[in-house]
């Protein structure tokens, strides 16, 4: 990430919702989920709208003028989203004015980045074996897919 | 007319020569709406026991303005089989839904584990399933049958098909979410067991008016037969399969107590405990919202950001709570009532000039 690149919550596939002190982000792509806590949910907020990483690190800044290492937080955690394919990046400006991150009254909590895999059997691929003559595919044996209900 | 409507057309000219041997017509009220169903042979009959306690009236009755109508056929009882289908086999997405073939209007999926094709069109309030012989039908569409169809229609009308249970008394009620395992079932059957009204154990409609409504579909209930033991009232309940799991059909035994609809009071998250006693502790709507949405969307074909976010506002307006499963299982309706009697006493507070009904 030497580049200032524009990020962006990539809305092809990922979805969220912000709480007052969680975003949960859901992705359509493998059927991961997500929580997001501490300043991620400010960061998701302003990557919701298209950020690089000087333009959010400028916004906390000011949230938290005495936080040392904010670049590099900011950084890592804009790398981490990357890295879960929930945000693209670009070679473009950022022309949307970005809104102020207003400080926790608790204090600077780092962004926290917490994955779900337990779905991802959900949305297997179901794959098609074979096609019978009248051209539909062929039963196979599928367990129901809320096996486990107790 | 495009592919997909001339496709559906040739679908439906297919179920109607099906319907000229034999035809059984039921009209349900499903989410408070008419919905007609349309069988045609005998083999799709498997999949009424789930659904009969939503009959509505006579049905001789052609006077509804059907807000949707459902026709059923597999071709080893009618003979008659659909067209082949337009596309070709790598337009199958992960829950069958056909890729070139999907608008918010018109859908098309064909389910592989099930063996059954779904179309649903919005314009003609028309749904066309088939199957090649409905005998192979797995156990689990018997319990829980058309899915797809229930998440097309009733997200086209801004509700929500949730994979969830839901329990109530007197028409106050909780839904109870998490994914498969987390103890929905049991939870669920106990209060059944305990004489709380039961409208699901795994998937229920929910509307989102002003106040939230969680809508019956299934008159089932699954368990596996391991935990047979914790609900010995299920001794003699007519059961639909044995395979997987046990699916029982509630109807016979539990009539009185199949609620079609309550009024949605909060939102529980199951979890086990090492504790002999359940318990209930308030949580955020961000875990709630974690255990209802994934498992709900991840399992529906053409499922959405739309289906999400009427996800993410029912969770925001609905207390939402930890539900610490305990080794005693008749004690959950205890705690699930004690809940429902507070939310109604609160409601009384805010809403004075509202009696309860």
């Amino acid at each position: 990430m030497e580049r200032n690149l524009l990020y962006r919550v990539d809305a092809r596939h990922v979805v969220s919702e912000s709480f007052a002190d969680e975003v949960v982000a859901v992705s359509f792509l493998d059927g991961s989920y997500y929580s997001i806590r501490g300043v991620g949910v400010e960061i998701w907020r302003l990557l919701c709208i298209g950020a690089d990483v000087d333009r959010i690190t400028a916004q906390l800044q000011r949230a938290y003028p005495n936080e040392l290492g904010l670049r590099e937080a900011v950084a890592n955690f804009v790398q981490e989203l990357l890295n879960h394919s929930l945000i693209t990046a670009a070679e473009e400006s950022a022309t949307s004015t970005l809104p102020d991150v207003l400080p926790d009254p608790a204090g600077f909590v780092p962004p926290i980045l917490e994955a779900y895999t337990d779905m991802q059997d959900l949305l297997r691929l179901d794959p098609i074996h074979e096609v019978g003559e009248d051209g539909w595919p062929k039963r196979v044996a599928v367990p129901s897919s809320t096996d486990g209900d107790k | 007319m495009n592919d997909g409507d001339r496709f559906f057309a040739q679908l439906y000219e297919a179920f109607n020569r099906a319907a000229q041997g034999s035809l059984t017509q039921h009209t349900l009220c499903v989410s408070g709406r008419p919905v007609r169903l349309l069988i045609a042979g005998e083999g799709m009959m498997a999949l009424w026991p789930a659904l009969a306690h939503l009959i509505a009236t006579n049905d001789d009755n052609d006077d509804y303005d059907y807000a949707l109508t459902i026709c059923l056929w597999d071709s080893a009882t009618t003979g008659i089989s659909p067209p082949p289908p337009p596309w070709d086999t790598d337009q199958y997405g992960r829950h069958g839904e056909i890729r070139a073939f999907n608008t918010a209007a018109l859908r098309f999926a064909f389910d592989l584990g099930r063996g059954m094709l779904y179309a649903w069109s919005a314009m003609r309030k028309l749904a066309l399933c088939w199957t090649s012989e409905a005998h192979h039908l797995p156990a689990y569409e018997r319990g829980a049958p058309l899915l797809p169809i229930w998440h097309w229609w009733l997200s086209a009308m801004g509700d929500a098909l949730l994979h969830a249970a839901a329990v109530s008394s007197d028409g106050s009620g909780v839904l109870i979410v998490g994914r498969g395992g987390s103890g929905k079932s049991t939870t669920a059957l106990a209060c059944l067991s305990a004489g709380m009204d039961y409208l699901g154990d795994d998937y229920c409609a929910v509307t989102l008016g002003p106040q939230p409504h969680v809508h019956s579909l299934f008159c089932t209930a699954k368990l596996h037969h391991d935990n047979l033991h914790r609900l010995p009232c299920l001794r003699h309940t007519r059961r639909l399969s044995e395979e997987e799991k046990v699916i029982f059909d509630l109807r016979a035994e539990f009539a009185d107590r199949l609620a079609r609809c309550c009024e949605l009071r909060a939102i529980l998250v199951p979890a086990f405990s090492n504790c002999a006693r359940p318990s209930l502790e308030p949580v955020s709507s961000a875990l709630a919202l974690r255990a209802l949405a994934p498992s709900t969307l991840f399992q529906l074909a053409a499922s959405g950001a739309a289906d999400f976010e009427r996800i993410a506002a029912l969770v925001k307006r609905t207390p939402c709570y930890r539900l610490w499963l305990g080794e005693e299982v008749g004690a959950m309706s205890d705690i699930i009532l004690e809940l429902l009697g507070a939310t109604r006493n609160e409601s009384q507070r805010h809403h004075p000039d509202i009696q309860p009904s």
